[in-house]
């Protein structure tokens, strides 16, 4: 009897603090369904920016295009070292 | 006509199929047995549901009910489904069967009463399958903390509700077949249905 009342104890009190909570009962999205979701990485070797990190990028150095802006400094360094020579 | 839910949330092997497929049997012609698990049942419901009842909705596909005069009895779970809670704020009732080993399961079922009672509000839960020194406790302590509008019922640990996943029988199938079976399960596990089909209305 005496066991029956501590084990009744024990079961009110994980019953009354679970019913405190609740469970999540929605689908938990699948690494498949998450790797679609997110911003793919560009797959070329000199860059390994994101399509928003490289627009980003861009933006701030006003420039169209990535190549555009490689090509402005290097040619900027060739005058600017042309100068000093 | 009665749609009815079977479930505990993601928790496997707590007796839903066993209670959902008894249900089945029970409401007869214009019942359609309706499972997103039919890999993981506990009896081969292919083979003892009718090609013509048995609805298998995989999770990529949307639920539809084509005939509104019919009956469901919806075996869901063992598994995340996001339209769990969908078709529980549609079916008149909600089951939820628990087979009690430890407290893990009582705390899951908690919650999980908690959750399925945002969207239906008529629950039945059956604790089976559990030793007959912890049942009433057990019992006692979902009452002391659930809605006084939840019935909350028992299913004697028994080894003809066995019967259903080794043979294919439901106990009301057993006690048909035999008389010293059916005197037998007529002591407790067969008006423990019974009182599971009144409070169900079917």
């Amino acid at each position: 009897m005496a066991n029956d009342d501590k084990k009744l104890g024990k079961l009110l009190i994980a019953a009354g603090e679970a019913s405190a909570k609740k469970a999540d009962l929605s689908a938990t999205p699948t690494m498949k369904k998450l790797a679609s979701k997110q911003e793919k990485r560009d797959c070329r070797v000199a860059s390994y920016l994101r399509q928003s990190e490289r627009d980003q990028f861009m933006e701030l150095i006003g420039r169209e295009t990535e190549s555009n802006a490689i090509r402005d400094l290097i040619l900027r360094f060739i005058v600017e070292n042309k100068k000093k020579a | 006509m009665a749609n009815i839910l079977v479930n505990n949330g993601n928790l496997g092997r707590m007796g839903k199929t066993t209670i959902a497929y008894t249900l089945y049997k029970h409401m007869g012609e214009g019942t359609k047995y309706v499972t997103n698990d039919l890999e993981n049942a506990s009896i081969d419901l292919t083979e003892f549901v009718s090609a013509s009842d048995l609805l298998h909705v995989p999770e990529s596909e949307d639920i539809s009910v084509d005939d509104p005069s019919d009956s469901h009895i919806f075996d869901f779970g063992g598994k995340p489904d996001q339209r769990l809670l969908g078709v529980a704020q549609f079916v008149d009732h909600i089951v939820i069967p628990i087979a009690y080993q430890s407290l893990a399961e009582l705390r899951n079922t908690m919650m999980n009463i908690n959750t399925l009672s945002e969207k239906n509000n008529n629950i039945t839960i059956v604790v089976n399958n559990t030793d007959a020194g912890d049942l009433k406790l057990v019992k006692q302590a979902i009452k002391a903390n659930v809605s006084s509008k939840f019935k909350v019922l028992e299913l004697n640990h028994s080894k003809y509700i066995r019967r259903l996943a080794n043979e294919g029988q439901t106990v009301f199938e057993v006690a048909a077949a035999s008389k010293s079976d059916s005197t037998r399960l007529n002591r407790k596990v067969i008006p423990q249905f019974q009182k599971l089909f009144d409070t169900l209305g079917v």
